[in-house]
């Protein structure tokens, strides 16, 4: 961890028809920190399509009425923070694997799953000894016809993964409060 | 309504997406309606993305739901008008393997003479 620069704490209400209002109060606090802006457009599209997921996610997911999503300036990091106290992350079946829910069981800690996965993509999640969840997506070659039965519908998770420098989820089993993590490295933005 | 549409000679359909917020709340809407087109007898869905400022994965979902509905009836969506900011989510989850994206509707109705 960096020194924090800057922290801002936002509570916003899961409610869909309050995200837009949600999204750009967050942008507006990353946009007052950032000193160069203006050439920084491409990172804040990919900020605005994270957040979008992250609080889409809590919107659909989460069950329960508020989440939190903290900012955070570190020395050279930026770091996004969704945390709400609802029902932890389940990962649904895929081919032969059966649903993996949070806290993990011992079976699953130090392994890396395949979460879903289409004819363009895989989307992976690398358990750690603790529990934690770091995702990333394996990109598939396929120049050839698409199969478009087996195309994904589901791109959440996806966009996020493959828009951030790293993706994570930690559960607080003590609190029980998830904390889904997205950091990118500032000096990489343009 | 989300798609407002003009019907042309051929099974021709220009359709916009009228709201600016593409997104879990108008995506089930969406498909119903983009289906609708389909089965209406729409060949060629030129979907205009004009007035589009932000999309979301639940309404690509919808997106894509919708090309599965109608391929197979013998029918294609194009998509027109996307703002750079949303052209380049297309391409970060490789959506532009799967539609086809033109920059505007003579372009589109061009590749599909």
């Amino acid at each position: 961890m960096g020194n924090v620069l800057s922290k801002k704490i936002f509570t916003f209400t899961n409610d869909s028809q309050t995200l837009t209002d949600s999204l750009e109060h967050a942008l507006a606090y990353i946009r007052e920190q950032m000193t160069d802006y203006t050439k920084a457009q491409p990172f804040i599209s990919r900020l605005r399509w994270i957040i979008i997921e992250l609080l889409t996610n809590g919107v659909k997911h989460s069950g329960v009425p508020q989440i939190q999503l903290n900012i955070i300036f570190e020395d050279n990091e930026l770091i996004l923070e969704k945390m709400d106290n609802g029902r932890p992350l389940l990962i649904a079946e895929y081919e032969d694997r059966p649903k993996v829910k949070w806290p993990v069981g011992l079976n699953y800690k130090g392994k890396d799953i395949v979460v879903c996965g289409d004819p363009l993509h895989l989307l992976h999640a690398r358990i750690d000894q603790q529990g934690d969840a770091s995702f990333f997506v394996e990109a598939i070659d396929n120049d050839g016809p698409l199969a478009l039965d087996c195309v994904s519908e589901h791109f959440g998770f996806i966009i996020i993964a493959k828009a951030s420098g790293s993706f994570t989820y930690h559960y607080d089993e003590a609190d029980k409060v998830n904390i889904f993590r997205c950091t990118f490295d500032l000096q990489k933005v343009a | 309504m989300i798609l407002n549409h003009q019907e042309e000679p051929n099974g021709l359909v220009q359709a916009t997406i009228v709201p600016n917020e593409a997104n879990a709340d108008n995506a089930e809407l969406f498909k119903e309606e983009l289906t609708a087109l389909v089965d209406n007898g729409a060949k060629n869905i030129i979907l205009s993305f004009k007035n589009v400022t932000y999309i979301d994965s639940s309404f690509l979902g919808s997106l894509v739901v919708g090309l599965k509905y109608a391929m197979p009836r013998k029918a294609d969506i194009y998509l027109v008008d996307l703002e750079e900011d949303i052209h380049d989510l297309f391409r970060l989850i490789r959506m532009d393997r799967v539609f086809k994206i033109y920059k505007n509707y003579n372009e589109a109705v061009k590749a599909i003479q």
